[in-house]
């Protein structure tokens, strides 16, 4: 499942377009590695000055990050955020992240 | 956040109307309870995070005396103008009602560890099951003849928000023209790393507009300082003939302070100021030490897996008090630190499942308008100390774009921590 789900984000920049979930990741597990994420992006999907990472498709999710670990993306922080997790984390975190719904 | 939480507001709702009652009261009778002194970056976080995720069954209490927290991160903004001084205060009134943590306006005065109970100012005392102890920084006045409590009247270190940071930017503000701003910044380790040199670059920014004679002096305990490189460049650039920067190895060494004379004596010379900013040596808030969770220098050791104090595995102790290894002194490490120690506590008290620490950590300085930099670092947790694993910094002769952005960043990184901090 990791490799076939890699291989399609390398593969297409299609990515961001496609709507429907996956269900690689552990909620759970990326309920708590969120702890790391929510000291800047804020969980209330409040965006001022650091993007809004919540609600997303788990799929655009994965691609924005595999694409920081992997040098694309540029942003020294994200960067690093990223090369500190394993694929099994970041599609946790991109479960995790896809219930959370912005606060109005 | 979610209907949980609400749902959890409401029956805290009782908890919190009830903390402002004596203490001594029993509350959730039959729960662990969780003690937490400090509500800075470290104290607050953990204090929440445990409430947050224990979903009530850890009975959490917090011992903060200042009703509005001023943070100390983003308070040489407010030197600069950047912010106002309400945009850096802070209530716990969210921790109060949403989270149902019984927040104390008090003064810890004393730890017993063996009867595992805290006292307080007013004489009550507070038992607990796990203490967390995240108290920030105390200074060594030893360590520097000339400076006191009442010095700082006169030579304000401003280096914990609030009253402070107030009256030297009035005294900034007040400076003749053509005035000497001296700073003393300290010796290893202490809170911020890049902080005083922040602080030079916004009171910098200020007399560039309202007094561009004047000059700053900066009479540093070390050889070198973080972001030296890209400071040096910054002020180059924005604040030509400005700044001078002296260090130990050229002064030879800080001798003492003189609040009457306005003086900063070294080995090699005695410089004054007509505003002096006297950053002193550090060591863990005080309460750390009344604890016994200090080591000769100071500073509190702890167990880099858990947060655990090494004198005491039913303590926990976070932020700026720490040896935490590679780790920085930075709201952003104790932020951090909290997480970990959270998940630690209720795993220790509740059984909750526990996952391998992870911590990180991130400061941005800011130069001038929209001219922000950072630095960073990933951290594990090895059996002798929290390890830097991979690092960046923003590097010299970066574009106008590329600072514009990393300022940006800060000011998201400010909303984003105090949410994660007071909810």
């Amino acid at each position: 499942m990791h490799v076939s789900l890699r291989a399609v984000l390398v593969a297409a920049g299609l990515a961001m377009m496609m709507a429907s979930p996956v269900s690689a990741g552990d909620p759970a597990y990326g309920e708590y590695l969120s702890a790391e994420c929510v000291a800047c992006h804020q969980k209330s999907g409040r965006d001022q000055g650091i993007p809004s990472i919540v609600g997303w498709d788990e799929i655009s999710f994965v691609a924005v990050m595999l694409s920081y670990k992997q040098g694309g993306r540029e942003n020294e922080v994200m960067r690093n955020v990223a090369r500190s997790l394993d694929t099994e984390q970041i599609e946790a975190l991109a479960a995790y992240f896809a219930t959370v719904r912005p606060e109005q | 956040m979610s209907l949980s939480r609400r749902q959890f507001g409401k029956l805290a709702g009782a908890a919190a109307v009830a903390s402002t009652a004596p203490v001594g009261y029993v509350r959730g009778a039959g729960k662990p309870r969780v003690v937490v002194i400090g509500g800075g970056a470290g104290g607050a976080t953990a204090a929440r995070y445990i409430a947050k995720d224990s979903k009530g069954a850890i009975d959490v209490t917090l011992i903060e005396p200042t009703r509005k927290y001023y943070t100390c991160f983003f308070s040489n903004l407010y030197l600069g103008g950047f912010r106002d001084l309400p945009s850096i205060g802070h209530t716990y009134d969210k921790l109060a009602s949403e989270y149902g943590i019984n927040v104390l306006h008090e003064v810890a005065t004393g730890v017993d560890r063996d009867a595992k109970t805290v006292t307080l100012a007013s004489g009550n005392a507070i038992s607990y099951d796990a203490l967390v102890v995240s108290p920030g920084i105390g200074f060594k006045y030893k360590e520097l003849p000339g400076y006191s409590v009442e010095a700082a009247g006169k030579m304000p270190h401003a280096y914990k928000a609030g009253t402070q940071t107030t009256l030297l930017k009035n005294m900034v503000d007040a400076m003749p023209a053509g005035g000497t701003f001296l700073m003393v910044a300290p010796p290893n380790p202490y809170r911020c790393p890049p902080g005083p040199y922040e602080r030079v670059s916004m009171v910098a920014h200020v007399l560039k507009q309202k007094n561009p004679t004047a000059k700053i002096i900066i009479v540093d305990a070390k050889e070198k300082f973080s972001k030296g490189a890209l400071f040096t460049e910054g002020w180059q650039k924005h604040y030509p003939g400005m700044i001078e920067w002296i260090g130990v190895d050229v002064h030879g060494g800080i001798k003492s302070v003189n609040p009457d004379e306005m003086s900063v004596t070294t080995d090699f010379d005695t410089f004054k100021g007509d505003v002096v900013n006297v950053i002193p040596p550090q060591r863990a808030g005080n309460i750390a030490r009344v604890a016994g969770l200090t080591d000769a220098k100071g500073w509190c050791p702890i167990v880099p897996g858990t947060m655990q104090s090494r004198m005491d595995p039913s303590v926990y102790v976070l932020g700026d008090a720490t040896i935490a290894g590679d780790m920085p002194k930075s709201g952003f490490s104790a932020n951090s630190q909290a997480k970990v120690c959270a998940m630690a506590v209720r795993g220790a008290l509740t059984g909750s499942k526990t996952f391998p620490a992870r911590f990180r950590n991130t400061c941005w300085s800011l130069i001038e308008t929209d001219d922000g930099v950072k630095v960073g670092a990933n951290y594990e947790a090895t059996a002798e100390k929290i390890a830097k694993t991979d690092t960046f910094i923003s590097k010299t002769g970066e574009t106008a774009d590329v600072r514009k952005k990393t300022y940006e960043e800060s000011v998201g990184w400010y909303s984003g921590i105090t949410a994660d901090m007071f909810g």
